[in-house]
């Protein structure tokens, strides 16, 4: 997969995880963790309660993030795009939607119960695992919004209502990232 | 017998106004540095009282409207880490800097160290509540501002340590 895409995946979960587990109840924490093994190495971890990850959205004045609503500029698929495409998949039970297998690299989305998972595995140039694993009501959530908007409060007060564990894991020759709800 | 009650009353103002001003606290200020050593205690009670002829016009400032629209979500956030348990929120890790931002009893405390300089800073979280409370006009009063510090527990507030010197604002 290509980096950029592998960009515009990681923020766009990043962010879907982030409102649903804001919104998953006032006590629960959102935990990110990042460890670089780059030639500056450096490990970060960031642990904040929902709630207070909810305030923080509503002071962001962004061009692109504003009241908890994020614009996105994406040139290869638009948010009407991913709405329609949302529609469709969620009419179906659980299956692959889609498999690619080449040489070095796999790709697999997937429904699992009430879970959208994206699994992504590239071992030909660096060693990379993306392992998404989102709720259904959190997607509908953020995918709420109107025009190019991601609706994040939204996807956050989804989440109040329903327990979340592992939302992403990333591994690859550099950089691990783990992002997890409590 | 009038003299000896009006020494009396002025010995009894006076103790009075000794405690008030040895519970309120005192703001020590420690500079060590290679030329100089300074230690300046300030009764934080005397400081709220001359601080109070003292106003800050800031009214006209662009940089203090914009820091104004951020007071209530700032005020909310301070409320929840009222309540939240002693917990690190960010912490960084580089083979040569590391920075922490934690929540301490009643306090929010931050912590930056590399190669070169120790930062420690410690807010209490009253302190900073008052001085949201105190932001609220055009101008700031200074009196307003050292009164944030009345009646905190004692400790460093400010530690920054770098190779040339070493100053520390602290609460006794």
């Amino acid at each position: 997969m290509r980096r950029s895409s592998y960009a515009v995946l990681l923020a766009f979960f990043c962010l879907c995880p982030q409102s649903a587990l804001l919104a998953q109840s006032s006590s629960g924490w959102l935990h990110v963790e990042v460890n670089e093994k780059t030639a500056d190495p450096a490990l970060v971890k960031v642990n904040l309660p929902l709630s207070l990850v909810d305030v923080a959205l509503g002071v962001v004045k962004d061009e692109n993030l504003k009241s908890g609503r994020l614009k996105l500029d994406m040139h290869d698929i638009s948010v009407a795009d991913l709405r329609r495409l949302w529609s469709e998949l969620k009419k179906s039970g659980n299956a692959d939607f889609v498999t690619v297998e080449k040489k070095g690299e796999s790709v697999r989305i997937a429904r699992q119960g009430n879970y959208l998972l994206v699994k992504v595995s590239e071992s030909e140039r660096k060693n990379s695992k993306v392992d998404l694993k989102i709720p259904f009501h959190v997607v509908d959530a953020l995918l709420s919004g109107t025009g190019d908007e991601l609706n994040i409060k939204a996807a956050i007060a989804a989440m109040q209502h329903n327990g979340v564990g592992e939302i992403l894991t990333v591994h690859d020759n550099q950089t691990q990232v783990r992002i997890w709800v409590d | 017998m009038t003299f000896k009650n009006f020494v009396i009353g002025f010995l009894i103002v006076v103790l009075l106004l000794a405690a008030y001003v040895i519970h309120a606290g005192f703001v020590v200020v420690h500079v060590k540095a290679r030329e100089a050593n300074v230690w300046v205690p300030v009764p934080i009670a005397l400081g709220h009282l001359v601080g109070a002829f003292v106003n800050f016009p800031l009214g006209d400032r662009p940089e203090f409207e914009k820091a104004l629209e951020y007071r209530e979500a700032a005020a909310e956030i301070l409320k929840q880490l009222k309540d939240l348990p002693d917990a690190e929120f960010v912490e960084v890790t580089k083979p040569h800097e590391h920075v922490r931002i934690s929540k301490r009893g009643n306090s929010l405390c931050i912590d930056v160290e590399n190669l070169n300089e120790k930062v420690k800073v410690r807010v209490p979280l009253r302190a900073a509540g008052r001085l949201l409370e105190s932001l609220n006009r055009q101008s700031v009063n200074v009196g307003e501002l050292v009164a944030c510090l009345e009646w905190q527990p004692p400790g460093d507030i400010v530690h920054v340590q770098t190779g040339r010197e070493e100053v520390r604002v602290s609460i006794w």
